[in-house]
């Protein structure tokens, strides 16, 4: 602590001391006014009931699976049944308090006080709620108390309800639709698995391969019906071969001109040149001649027959290449559909599992038992005011305010307190004279100041003494006006 | 019969005879004798606690006095005697009487100087309570009835110091002090006793206008401030109201905390 603030704690208390006289009169005086205050406050008597709520077994087991609601959700459900309208009015019929009311408007505002007396306070841990009830009369309060909690849990009792859930009752209507609309998927899944199973079932590998093995048949029938025709040419017919050869050869130069060697038209004529040049020189006559060419014309028909027959497999099976994919997709748009309404079902079907399980529980916890562990007693003790804390604050209020009615005047007033608040007067200080003792002043002061002290602290001492009675529950001016009172009437 | 007795009966018996009526109050209190040849202050115990020059002149109070009037003179002696000298203050009670007479005690205990100490206070007069005087008449007589100051001069016995009481109590003092009686009683005074020094105890500044005409008279105010009374405005305000007067601040009521004593005895 630096010097000047040493000095400056010095002067404040200097000044206190001069003026204590102030300090301790105004302290006193509202000590005083503490006390009367703390005796002149209306009293009020608290009554508490403590009621054990029964757990139910089904709570920790169900814990995790259902939602069970938190002990936060069931005090403010018992509070709001508690402090109903219905519930208050039967307990005021009961304390025959009803008659007292002139009007409704009454009535509600007294229903209206009730509800701000009355306090429900939770012990989470133990399983226990108290009520709590403050009145004028003792007795009122502890029959209040008593009363509606009675009224409570009989209430209680009686209101077990069996209807159930919305929310169950929405899950299993949802339930059934999609049971619906899955079984409508299934079915046609079925149905077109029916219609194009034997399609869906073959391989695209083998059909590629025996549209590629119709094509190699195709390829030999047709080789064979050319040669046919090229044997049916060469049975004699009036004209001579060499007629034909020439012919033929003709043809042969005039496609080579168009085409290469290798085109199939020139690679044909080629082949029948061949056949023709190849064939026994004497050729056919007469009715052997005509009896081979209807044999090879029936040949060449069949080998016809076959061709179409090729033909009409390899675009059978083409087809059926082509539309295999556009099958599978088909299949998998069902399949997929089938499983995406699956999964719907089998999750509401878990969550009806759930909403049961915590509709039982509600029902469950809506009839838990209630347990009247102590019931309200009558009540000696008033909570109101609490004149202990009243007296102690005022002590300390009165000592504040009793230094403040000094420090602040002076603060207020900016009084010349050293000799060094007169340098800004720019004024020569000729003489510092100290404060001049009066010893017979000082003797009077002293002497008055030790009288003063003296009753003030027998006043203070007065005070405390009410106040250590009032703590010890031994409140003398209550006795003294009760004597009083005794002594009056 | 001590010797302060005798000077008190002998005081007494002089006023009579001075205005020649047997019905005059006796004077009670110390010594009062009409001018004559100075008495030393040792010997002379006043009833009043605060007048530290006269009851303990080696107390450390009474050196703060000495301090004072070695300033008063050396700022009065220079080329010319200001001998005209007001002792006030900023507002009620900060010991500007007892700062007057125990500097005009201070003043008067040494021989070189003849004080006349000067009560203006007509409204709460209390120079003649701090010397022990009877009530008599004084400055508002001289103002009113044209009386001589010289007769109504009250010699202490203490050094060289004689006192004008305040006199009969006026109902009007300001109108008294904004009279030209009143300065021509001062100029007269001033005059008449140009060798000595007159001190005037004044009522305070503020709250009275009398101080503000006694300072335009003056030749100087010495401004007591009391420890914890007046603010820094009041006393700003005061000095701008004494007419640039002000030769300096006594500051008075200090509380000194550390203060040597050895050096000092009572």
């Amino acid at each position: 602590m630096n010097h000047e603030l040493y000095q400056q704690l010095e002067r404040y208390a200097r000044i206190l001391l001069q003026r204590k006289r102030v300090v301790v009169v105004v302290a006193l005086l509202v000590m005083t006014l503490g006390v009367i205050i703390s005796y002149v406050l209306p009293k009020k008597y608290e009554a508490q009931s403590t009621v054990f709520i029964e757990q139910s077994v089904i709570s920790e087991l169900v814990k995790g699976i259902a939602t069970t609601p938190s002990m936060e959700a069931k005090i403010k459900v018992l509070t709001v049944a508690m402090l109903s309208r219905d519930t208050l009015i039967k307990v005021m019929r009961i304390l025959d308090k009803d008659v007292e009311f002139a009007s409704a408007m009454e009535q509600e505002a007294y229903i209206k006080d009730l509800r701000e007396r009355i306090s429900i306070r939770l012990d989470e841990k133990r399983g226990i709620f108290f009520i709590s009830f403050q009145d004028s009369d003792p007795r009122y309060a502890r029959d209040f108390v008593n009363t509606i909690t009675q009224v409570y849990i009989e209430s209680n009792t009686a209101s077990k309800r069996d209807e159930s859930l919305e929310a169950t009752r929405f899950l299993s209507e949802q339930i059934e639709s999609f049971k619906k609309r899955l079984d409508a998927v299934e079915e046609e899944i079925n149905q077109y698995r029916a219609e194009h199973g034997l399609q869906l079932a073959t391989d695209e590998t083998t059909i590629r391969f025996e549209i590629a093995d119709a094509e190699r048949k195709l390829e030999a029938i047709r080789a064979r019906k050319l040669e046919l025709e090229t044997k049916l040419q060469l049975i004699p017919s009036g004209t001579g071969r060499s007629t034909l050869l020439s012919d033929m050869e003709r043809q042969l130069a005039a496609l080579l001109t168009a085409y290469t060697d290798q085109h199939p038209k020139v690679v044909r004529l080629q082949g029948q040149i061949r056949a023709v040049k190849s064939s026994p020189s004497g050729g056919m006559t007469g009715n052997s001649g005509a009896a081979a060419k209807t044999l090879v014309q029936a040949e060449i028909e069949a080998a016809t027959l076959q061709e179409q027959a090729q033909l009409a497999t390899i675009e059978e099976k083409t087809d059926l290449l082509r539309r295999i994919p556009t099958l599978r997709t088909g299949l998998n748009e069902l399949l997929r559909k089938k499983e995406n309404e699956t999964l719907i079902y089998s999750q509401l079907v878990t969550r009806y599992g759930q909403s049961e399980v915590s509709k039982q529980m509600e029902m469950e916890n809506k009839s838990m038992n209630f347990r009247v562990v102590d019931p309200a007693v009558l009540p000696d003790i008033a909570v109101s005011p609490q004149r202990v804390p009243i007296m102690l604050l005022s002590a300390l209020a009165g000592i504040g305010i009793g230094i403040a009615a000094i420090m602040v005047p002076y603060f207020m007033r900016g009084s010349v307190e050293s000799l060094s608040d007169l340098r800004v007067l720019n004024q020569r200080v000729l003489a510092v004279l100290p404060a001049i003792p009066k010893p017979k002043e000082e003797r009077l002061r002293v002497r008055g100041d030790r009288i003063f002290l003296s009753g003030a602290a027998l006043y203070f001492l007065l005070l405390v003494a009410i106040g250590i009675m009032e703590a010890l529950n031994k409140s003398p001016i209550d006795a003294l006006f009760d004597r009083a009172r005794d002594f009056w009437l | 019969m001590s010797r302060i007795e005798e000077a008190l009966a002998k005081a007494a018996g002089m006023q009579s005879g001075l205005h020649g009526r047997g019905n005059r109050d006796a004077a009670s209190g110390i010594a009062r004798v009409p001018m004559g040849e100075p008495t030393s202050v040792g010997g002379v115990r006043l009833a009043e606690e605060t007048m530290v020059v006269i009851n303990a002149p080696l107390s450390p109070m009474a050196e703060e006095y000495r301090k004072l009037k070695e300033a008063l003179v050396k700022m009065t002696k220079r080329e010319r005697f200001d001998n005209l000298i007001a002792v006030t203050s900023s507002t009620v009670g900060e010991g500007k009487s007892m700062t007057a007479v125990n500097l005009a005690a201070s003043l008067a205990g040494e021989y070189d100087h003849t004080v006349l100490l000067v009560d203006a206070d007509l409204r709460r007069p209390a120079v003649h309570k701090y010397l022990g005087l009877g009530s008599c008449k004084g400055l508002s007589d001289c103002m009113r009835e044209g009386l001589d100051v010289g007769e109504l001069l009250v010699k202490t016995g203490i050094g060289k110091l004689s006192v004008l009481p305040a006199g009969t109590p006026t109902p009007n003092p300001v109108e008294l002090f904004s009279s030209d009686a009143m300065r021509n009683l001062f100029r007269e005074m001033k005059i008449r006793y140009g060798d000595r020094y007159i001190i005037v105890d004044t009522p305070p500044v503020l709250p009275f206008a009398e101080t503000r005409s006694i300072a335009s008279i003056v030749d100087g105010v010495i401004l007591v401030v009391k420890e914890g009374m007046p603010s820094l405005e009041q006393i700003e305000e005061a000095i701008d109201a004494l007419d640039q007067k002000v030769l300096g601040i006594v500051y008075n009521g200090a509380y000194l905390q550390s203060r040597s004593s050895y050096y000092y005895a009572e």
